[in-house]
């Protein structure tokens, strides 16, 4: 899989080299194995998030996606955001943490330099954790789901 | 009025946890001088100078033998002065940030390993914004 490079809305300041730096972005890798607890977490809170129906899962997913104007448009972050606040039976707040505990393991790297650890998440908007949380997840937690659905 | 003693250190953009009451920081403002001339008839003027050789800043701290605190100082060491060093506090007051740039680990670091025995660091770094 390619990294993805989420730009930030709101910049902050970080330690590079020696000297202080302006971040603006944040370059975020595959997860591994060593990721699999929180991956796990958020995933099963993404398809427990899904409308319910009769149908399995998957076909819920599938039913989600024949809802889109093309069946190469996928589902994007902020989409799978409101999608899993809008559920009752997913807790939002879990999912942050999973995330944040997933986004300071090693995953992500500013400005494709220093790692983020948390005293930097903590510097970060709300907005824009926000938004690289949903695009991690689209991107790179049901991707392989999404594009399964995809190509049938 | 409330005295600061619980700051955070954060080095490298690493939350530090260091034993208590062991913090401390020197501003880098360096050393100056006043001298007397004479300017005739009685009358003296001040001179004032900067030594600016002194003017480099130094924060030092203790912290516990833990293992992350050993890896931490080894690579704080072999990052030469690539290191950045800030000091937080806060009290009902109002708070302080102090920021150290380009700090480097000159003198060599004993890392006593023992029930209560703590780790010495000293930064050298450009004086603090």
């Amino acid at each position: 899989m390619n990294d993805l490079k989420y730009e930030l809305l709101g910049s902050f300041k970080y330690a590079l080299k020696g000297d202080e730096q302006d971040a603006g972005w944040i370059e975020l890798s595959a997860p591994t194995t060593k990721n699999m607890k929180e991956c796990a977490a958020i995933k099963q809170a993404f398809f427990q998030s899904l409308p319910k129906t009769d149908a399995k899962d998957i076909e819920a997913l599938k039913e989600l996606q024949d809802g889109k104007e093309s069946k190469t448009e996928m589902l994007n972050g902020d989409e799978i955001i409101a999608m899993i606040s809008a559920s009752s039976d997913v807790s939002l707040a879990v999912v942050y943490a999973n995330a944040r505990e997933l986004f300071c393991s090693g995953i992500a790297l500013v400005d494709g330099e220093e790692k983020l650890t948390k005293p930097l998440m903590d510097k970060m908007t709300f907005e824009d954790f926000e938004a690289m949380t949903g695009q991690y997840i689209a991107n790179f937690i049901i991707a392989s789901s999404l594009k399964s659905m995809n190509n049938r | 009025m409330e005295q600061l003693s619980n700051p955070t250190v954060m080095v490298n953009n690493v939350q530090v946890a260091v034993t208590p009451n062991s913090v401390m920081y020197d501003e880098g403002l360096g050393e100056q001088s006043i001298r007397a001339a004479s300017t005739g008839g009685g009358g003296v003027e001040q001179i004032y100078s900067r030594n600016v050789e002194t003017e480099f800043a130094t924060v030092k701290f203790d912290m516990p033998a833990t293992v992350d605190n050993i890896k931490l100082q080894r690579e704080w060491k072999v990052n030469k002065n690539q290191n950045l060093v800030s000091i937080t506090g806060r009290t009902a007051e109002g708070d302080i940030s102090k920021t150290f740039t380009q700090a480097a680990v000159l003198n060599a670091i004993e890392v006593a390993l023992g029930v209560d025995t703590n780790i010495s660091i000293e930064f050298k770094a450009n004086p603090a914004i």
